[in-house]
């Protein structure tokens, strides 16, 4: 196919546009290979000469890296589990049972995704100081063990299996956990799996909340780490907290790497059903 | 005992009434047909004896047991959907005995019943191919053989084969009938193909508007349509109704007028119209001067063993004919056309149900 | 299907719980402490009536909240919601190959935390020696204190979040674009339709429901997800010129220890919010055009 010219015009275009997208990303890496008056010389430069590893090295050695990789795995590991089991559940739930108040009740679990989160944290932390969960990994999971967007996308995934499937099962007397167990779950394995990718990167990733709940260094997890290595005057450790900082995108990107192709067309299935 | 009767069944939604007041009894081991156009109430009267749909008003015993609160699962009952509802995650062999896993039965009883039933319908070799790669006929040999590992004393069926091509299609209805007097069960068949319900049923319930217009043999269907609606739903082309004026004992339609024997006479005395029917293929093409009737040809057309042509009579009212005999007729050609009276029908020109001659029948 | 048991109700209880605790039961409780004078540790709460309100309402940081909420939403629908449904159109509308690829690296920033993005800009920004400065020295411009300078500071943060989203929005349009049903697109082509009629008569109206979404999505977003960078860069500064809403909230229950304020706060965003989804309802009635 000969591609015309204004066609090429586009082609540039969004060739431009992801370079200015990946410059950060680029950036992000080169700088976590270079030392520090590199960093400084030749901000441009997205080639380390001579790389070091210095920066990794540091953050090894001058903190418990581990630890906050564990912390961090342990909450969004959680997170995503429990998530998982309760959009299943109700996902579920909303489509084999039929009863009057069922699209209220829907709506009202769907609406809590669109409630600015800033507005519960207050009243959230008070109870969890409450439950004496402050400053525990149990304190962060407990309120994020549930998801609107989750459960929606769990009861669309469902929705869309053949009537008469549940109808066949049903002559058969399966219960309700054995219609979800033998025929729903493994119908929606890709969505499943999409979903519990998404929950976990985005725990993985969360700053605010973990912020509030955690005090204690140790049980920091990476992305409030992070923030031990720079200062808002623009301080001096770039290159390590450059390393933090891949560091911390690691699981995120390399999940991303594996599973693109599956990510993207189960998000873009998933959109098109919204 | 395994009958299923219905006892004055209702059933609504909302306030829009789709089944009204069914009265009938599907016999133990009989293969009944239910047939009519889409949105008559088959699949819904169906659905009914599954235990899918709720009955609204009026009781329905299987096998003398009221059923209208009974789960689905406890009703003990077979059944093919017109989308097979294949597990598309299993293979042949665990889709057939999806059930029977269910239901705990010893896995050496499942094992005989599966290795039978896949015989019986030649799935041998495909027990391990996954669901999507079959083609349309073997999913539907795939669904009819777990309907069978069941040995359930009702059998119901959705359509099953309207998702064939035509070939296919006669194939199966046979495989059908034959395994059904393999192994007789209670054997409710839902179609809007008529050609299936003649050859399928032993018994054909017509439905239209959720009413049960006629229940009875293929034949007595044909011949005996209860009113005009049944008469028009089954052949093709189907029965000529003409309404006719009666006087003088004679039937006046499209111009002309036909004196009727006295057994008609004496029935239909006292009304003004009614309406007269026929089956094309009761009506022969004569020469002008032997006809009952005089028509100007409309329309001819031949499909090799079949010819079919139409008349007008007055205008207004077709007739058409069809016939294996090959007399060259053409558009315009005015011809006699005649029949005998022991074929004609007749229909309350008010309610459409059909006026039996007196004495007879 | 299946009429609705006790021990099927089971199956949304956990759900159910969870959501009424953490989700409803808070908005309930900002109504209550907004009434009070609270310092969230003292076990005494002193009632104030609408003090709170009255206080918040007649201060001119409210104005200048209520200024800096909107410039980031309104940042945010460029760079988050008009860019990227102009380039997913341009990727399955107006290029022929390429897509795959394309959606690929420009989902990729999307997978990076926020405190990691904020991290990365904020050197980016540096106004002495980041890169963002050397490449305005080719043209021999100075670079602004983006973080310290009133409106400067909306823009940068608002890169840093549009970055960070414009990935995952540009998923969710190209899904809507590709949906179009291409015999409708070839019709109006065999009809020599320029694109810009096609995109107009056609995409526009098509992919309406997925552009609401998006939309609201980013409103709602960009009322939190500023949060990360204002904290981490700025805390609200210069002068809680880079404060919306959301930020007030966190900085008077967590910073100022003013509980009462902070839910007074709520209580008025949580009003806005509502006011917002109604005007929604209206719209998406009138000019959203939904199948079925």
């Amino acid at each position: 196919m000969k591609t015309d010219r204004p066609e090429l015009f586009f082609h540039l275009l969004t060739i431009a546009l992801i370079l200015v997208s990946l410059w950060p990303v680029v950036f992000m890496l080169s700088a976590s290979f270079k030392d520090l008056s590199q960093v400084f010389a030749s901000p441009l430069n997205p080639f380390p000469y001579p790389p070091t590893l210095d920066n990794y090295l540091d953050v090894l050695g001058r903190f418990n890296v581990f630890r906050f990789v564990g912390n961090t795995f342990f909450i969004a590991f959680f997170v995503t589990l429990f998530k998982l089991a309760t959009s299943i559940l109700a996902g579920f739930a909303f489509v084999y049972y039929r009863f009057k108040g069922r699209e209220w009740l829907f709506n009202s679990m769907l609406l809590t995704f669109f409630i600015p989160t800033t507005v519960l944290i207050m009243p959230n932390y008070l109870f969890l100081s409450k439950l004496g969960l402050l400053n525990t990994p149990y304190g962060v999971i407990l309120p994020e063990i549930v998801d609107g967007m989750g459960i929606f996308l769990m009861r669309q995934a469902m929705r869309g299996i053949p009537k008469p499937l549940f109808e066949t099962a049903a002559l058969e007397g399966a219960g309700a956990m054995t219609v979800l167990r033998r025929l729903c779950l493994p119908l929606v394995r890709s969505p499943l799996i999409a979903a519990g990718i998404m929950f976990f990167i985005n725990s993985w990733n969360e700053y605010f909340w973990p912020l509030l709940v955690l005090k204690d260094k140790s049980q920091y997890t990476l992305s409030l780490a992070m923030q031990m290595f720079i200062s808002a005057e623009g301080g001096s450790e770039w290159g390590i907290a450059m390393a933090v900082a891949v560091v911390t995108s690691l699981p995120p990107l390399l999940l991303y790497l594996f599973f693109q192709r599956f990510i993207l067309d189960s998000f873009m299935q998933a959109g098109l059903k919204g | 005992m395994y009958n299923i009767l219905f006892d004055n069944v209702h059933k609504s939604y909302g306030k829009k009434e789709v089944i009204r007041c069914l009265n009938f009894e599907i016999r133990e081991k009989e293969r009944l047909v239910f047939l009519g156009p889409s949105g008559c109430g088959k699949s819904t009267t169906l659905r009914m004896i599954a235990g899918f749909e709720e009955i609204s008003r009026g009781d329905l015993y299987m096998g003398g047991r009221r059923v209208n609160d009974m789960a689905p699962g406890e009703r003990n009952i077979a059944m093919v959907f017109q989308s097979y509802a294949l597990f598309p995650h299993m293979d042949v062999w665990d889709n057939i005995i999806f059930g029977l896993r269910i239901r705990k039965t010893d896995p050496a009883e499942i094992e005989r019943r599966a290795k039978t039933a896949i015989g019986m319908l030649n799935l041998q070799g495909y027990e391990h191919q996954a669901v999507h790669a079959l083609s349309g006929g073997q999913k539907q040999r795939v669904a009819l053989c777990r309907a069978l590992v069941k040995e359930s004393p009702y059998f119901l069926l959705d359509e099953p084969l309207s998702n064939l091509d035509a070939q296919l299609r006669q194939k199966a209805r046979q495989d059908l009938v034959r395994i059904h007097e393999a192994r007789p069960s209670t054997m409710v068949y839902v179609t809007h193909d008529q050609v299936e319900a003649m050859t399928i049923g032993q018994r054909i319930a017509v439905l239209h508007e959720g009413r049960l217009q006629q229940i009875a043999t293929p034949g007595d269907i044909y011949n005996n349509p209860a009113n005009t609606f049944v008469a028009s739903f089954i052949g093709s082309p189907a029965m000529n109704l003409v309404r006719a004026g009666l006087a003088g004992g004679r039937l006046v339609f499209g111009g002309q007028s036909l004196g009727l024997p006295d057994t008609w006479r004496r029935t239909l005395a006292g009304r003004d119209d009614v309406i007269f029917g026929i089956r094309p293929e009761k009506v022969r093409i004569v020469s002008p001067a032997d006809g009952l009737l005089r028509a100007p040809c409309h329309y001819a057309e031949h499909t090799g063993n079949l010819q079919t042509t139409s008349f007008g009579l007055a205008g207004q009212t077709l007739f058409t004919q069809s016939s294996d005999n090959q007399c060259a007729i053409r558009e315009g050609d005015v011809t006699g056309l005649s029949f005998h009276w022991e074929n004609a029908r007749f229909f309350d020109a008010a309610d459409g149900s059909r006026i039996d001659a007196e004495g007879a029948r | 299907m299946n009429r609705l048991t006790r021990a099927g109700s089971l199956y949304f209880l956990p759900a159910s719980l969870v959501f009424l605790l953490f989700y409803y039961w808070p908005l309930v409780m900002n109504g209550f402490v907004s009434f009070f004078s609270w310092n969230m540790i003292s076990p005494r709460m002193r009632f104030v009536g609408f003090a709170n309100y009255q206080a918040i309402l007649q201060s001119s940081e409210f104005q200048k909240v209520l200024v800096n909420t909107v410039l980031f939403i309104v940042f945010l629908l460029v760079f988050d919601f008009l860019l990227p449904y102009f380039f997913s159109f341009v990727l399955s509308h107006v290029l022929h190959h390429g897509q795959m690829t394309y959606r690929v690296l420009l989902f990729l920033p999307s997978l990076l935390s926020l405190a990691v993005t904020s991290i990365i800009f904020l050197w980016i920004y540096n106004p002495v020696a980041g890169p963002l400065s050397e490449i305005l020295g080719w043209f021999g411009l100075a670079s602004p204190r983006w973080f310290k300078t009133p409106y400067y500071v909306l823009l940068a943060i608002s890169t840093i979040v549009g970055w960070k989203f414009f990935g995952y929005n540009l998923i969710y349009l190209l899904a809507a674009m590709v949906s179009v049903p291409k015999e409708m697109i070839e019709a109006a082509e065999l009809e020599n339709a320029s694109k810009w009629t096609i995109l107009k008569d056609i995409i526009v109206p098509r992919t309406s429901p997925a552009a609401m979404y998006v939309f609201v999505l980013t409103i709602v977003f960009a009322l939190q997800y500023v949060m990360v960078p204002v904290n981490m860069l700025t805390q609200g500064g210069p002068d809680q010129h880079s404060a919306n809403l959301s930020y007030v909230i966190y900085q008077y229950a967590f910073v100022f220890f003013q509980a009462g304020r902070s839910a007074a706060f709520a209580v008025l965003t949580i009003l806005l919010f509502v006011l917002f989804l109604l005007w929604r309802g209206k719209v998406a009635e009138k000019g959203v055009y939904y199948e079925n």
